[in-house]
């Protein structure tokens, strides 16, 4: 999410890890360049909000420290050891960590500083992870054949995240039940603020309505992970309260779990549904692979084949 | 102003233009549209063909920089911008209209458009694999209309892309007689010729080179009266008074001039000099600009003709306005396909213009030419043992050579 790649646009302020400030170097198998990720950036927010509190502000912060790699940092300091602890509790040190570092000291900063009431913080996460509960093939560029944690599959550890809102008038306490999207994310905020998300072409929608009715109704969420540089195959995946359906377009597979009776989606009945409501499904992940959703690259034979015939008619191919 | 169309014109020469010299009358309606526009005179292309070049004019960055070598090197890199993404993030409507299977959805090139006609859902011609002009300008009408009825005053970009005139060279019965009315050629019969002098790039009978010359000629003819329609189309909405039209190509196209046909990978006039004019309705009498410009300004230009912000990613500068630009060099380059194929491995071609003075090195043979257009404007005369300038001209583009293979997706 470096700048260089525009997610810096429209930021007044912006503080990303840089080499000398990360704690983990990534370099990618067939690629020179090297990634620098993680870095501790919490005295700084600190400092930017002690100085900046009293305009109106808009703040994104991205801790990286429950992701895999920070356990580097808490080895280094000794405060655990390699080999100790299973991955479940390893990734539960990391967000203790987390928590303990900007959380807890947020929320005590905001109060000090008199601004909590009229503050909307909202912590939730980018993914899940994958501790070994559902196989998946080592990544390509780790060195080591370790394969967990992962974040690489459409299963529920992977795409379940947790989504938290205090502030704005919402009351304490209340759980909203059913299907939400990340994608509704940033127009809730809009909303939040007055601003109409109608003209943004947002593939979201505002959660307030929702909130308010302590429960979103009868809503698919779709998710996709189109690039396939982890040999995984491009993955399409929908999820109601009931089911999800996955498709893996590189592979031509398709997994159906009914989520009532299996949560841990153990059990694919694929074979078992209806031919009908297969291809209803397909049908719904197929807008995604049109208009505003590039497929990245990974068409089909029959596709290339298409693009092959119109370059030969243009003298392209000899 | 309002609202910005770029229209590019897919193998259009430059020197075919009667604004830019052509005495044959080919395109009374471009001509007709200097008196508002500014005409840039001596316009380079970053590549002699579309994938060289529509990284310049739609992302303003050049191909090498981010080509895919692993894969389908059509695939648009993540780290390239499309002008329709910065504006898409302003609340511009977005809309492409184009039916070029390089620039299709599925290698990226759909980012940024609320809109993207590619032609790839629908059945095309065999022989002629495009949407024609006519039939796009229908399409984009439909669009107009029903963006303009929206309601909602929403300024729009609109990025429209004509193949008519790329080979093989079919234009209408009519066109046809307007470039020479003894032409007699059924379609089949121009189809044989495509096939085999075109593709074979057999150029041993001069007399058949001048006759796909006439009827590329012939082609240039239609277009400028699906241009004149498509203005009259706006004028018929009522908002040609505001809207602003870049009209270019993407590279031109080779009749022999060294040795070959079609557009390959040569980085000479007949193919990096693009014609580019900028119609502005508000303007009071033609301008021209001389100076030395380049494709990959494009993103920029439209960007400033929405008062918009420069964006930091994009190489190119402005165009608008012309006495801020600055006084500098041109690079181009692209993929040795051929040459590629038959070594076995990725052979890059380059040039570097400076004034009057152009650079050129193809990897595959490692060799070095330096023109000067001003004395040698047909680029006959290899100046690269004899110039003082060699080794300045040289130093400039050593630093670019084997970047496809440095730099990766």
């Amino acid at each position: 999410m470096a700048k260089q790649h525009g997610f810096a646009e429209g930021f007044d302020f912006w503080n990303e890890t840089s080499k000398e400030t990360s704690w983990l170097e990534v370099r990618y198998a067939g690629s020179d360049q090297i990634f620098y990720e993680g870095n501790y950036w919490v005295e700084e927010f600190f400092q930017w909000l002690k100085n900046n509190h009293k305009e109106r502000f808009f703040v994104w912060g991205h801790l990286y420290e429950t992701h895999e790699g920070s356990e580097h940092s808490l080895l280094k300091k000794g405060l655990i050891k390699e080999g100790e602890l299973t991955e479940f509790d390893y990734y539960d040190a990391k967000i203790k960590m987390a928590d303990e570092k900007l959380i807890g000291r947020l929320l005590k900063a905001l109060a000090e500083l008199n601004i909590i009431d009229d503050t909307i913080l909202v912590v939730m996460s980018d993914h899940g992870t994958n501790l070994g509960e559902h196989p998946v093939k080592p990544i390509p560029w780790r060195k080591e054949d370790k394969r967990y944690p992962q974040h690489t599959t459409m299963y529920d550890h992977d795409l379940k995240v947790a989504m938290i809102i205090k502030g704005g008038g919402l009351p304490k306490g209340k759980e909203v039940k059913g299907m939400v999207g990340s994608v509704d994310l940033v127009p809730t905020l809009l909303d939040f603020v007055g601003v109409p998300s109608e003209k943004f072409d947002f593939d979201g929608s505002s959660l307030l309505p929702a909130i308010e009715q302590g429960e979103a109704r009868g809503r698919e969420i779709y998710s996709e992970d189109l690039f396939e540089a982890r040999g995984k195959g491009a993955l399409q995946s929908i999820r109601t309260e009931g089911y999800k359906f996955i498709r893996n377009l590189t592979l031509g597979t398709e997994e159906f779990y009914d989520l009532t009776k299996d949560p841990r989606e153990m059990n694919n009945i694929i074979n078992e549904i209806d031919k009908d409501k297969t291809i209803e499904l397909r049908k719904k992940l197929n807008v995604f692979l049109k208009g505003s959703v590039s497929q990245g690259g990974q068409f089909s034979k029959k596709v290339r084949e298409k693009i092959d015939k119109r370059l030969r008619a243009l003298g392209y191919i000899r | 102003m309002k609202n910005v169309v770029l229209l590019t014109i897919d193998t259009l020469r430059k020197d075919v233009l009667g604004c830019y010299g052509d005495g044959g009358g080919l395109t009374p309606f471009l001509d007709s549209i200097q008196d508002r526009s500014i005409r840039f005179t001596r316009a380079q292309s970053i590549g002699p063909y579309t994938q060289a070049s529509f990284p310049g004019i739609l992302t303003s960055s050049y191909y090498l920089e981010y080509v895919v070598q692993e894969r389908e090197q059509e695939l648009l890199s993540y780290r390239r911008t499309l002008v329709s993404e910065v504006l898409q993030r302003q609340g511009i409507a977005t809309a492409a209209f184009h039916s070029n299977a390089y620039l299709w959805d599925c290698f990226g090139w759909n980012r940024g458009w609320n809109t993207f006609y590619d032609a790839s859902d629908e059945e095309v011609d065999d022989k002629a694999p495009y949407t024609k002009a006519r039939e796009l300008n229908k399409k984009v009408h439909l669009w107009l209309s029903s963006h303009l009825a929206s309601g909602r005053d929403r300024p729009f970009f609109l990025w429209l892309h004509y193949m008519d005139i790329h080979e093989p060279y079919v234009p209408g019965r009519t066109y046809i007689d307007m470039e020479d009315p003894s032409i007699d050629l059924s379609e089949d019969a121009i189809f044989k010729l495509f096939e085999d002098v075109v593709l074979k790039r057999d150029i041993s009978d001069r007399g058949v080179v001048e006759l796909l010359k006439k009827l590329y000629r012939a082609h240039v003819r239609e277009v400028d009266d699906a241009v004149r329609e498509f203005f009259g189309m706006l004028k018929e909405l009522d908002i040609l008074d505001n809207t602003v039209i870049v009209i270019t190509s993407d590279h031109g196209d080779e009749f022999c001039e060294h040795g070959g046909l079609s557009h390959d990978a040569k980085m000479y006039s007949e193919l990096i000099d693009i014609p580019l004019i900028i119609f502005e309705p508000g303007r009071k009498g033609p301008e021209v600009c001389d100076k030395l410009v380049s494709n990959i300004d494009i993103p920029p230009t439209i960007v400033r003709l929405f008062g918009l912000q420069p964006v930091e990613r994009f190489e190119g500068r402005s165009l608008l306005p012309p006495e801020e630009y600055p006084v500098k060099g041109c690079y181009g380059e692209a993929l040795d396909i051929e040459a590629s194929q038959k070594m076995g491995e990725t052979k890059e071609v380059h040039y570097y213009r400076k004034g009057n003075l152009k650079a050129i090195f193809r990897e595959a043979d490692n060799s070095w030419e330096l023109y000067d257009l001003e004395t040698d404007p047909g680029e006959s005369n290899n100046l690269i043992d004899t110039s003082t300038s060699a080794e300045a001209m040289k130093g400039k583009l050593m630093p670019r050579i084997g970047r496809s293979r440095r730099n990766g997706s």
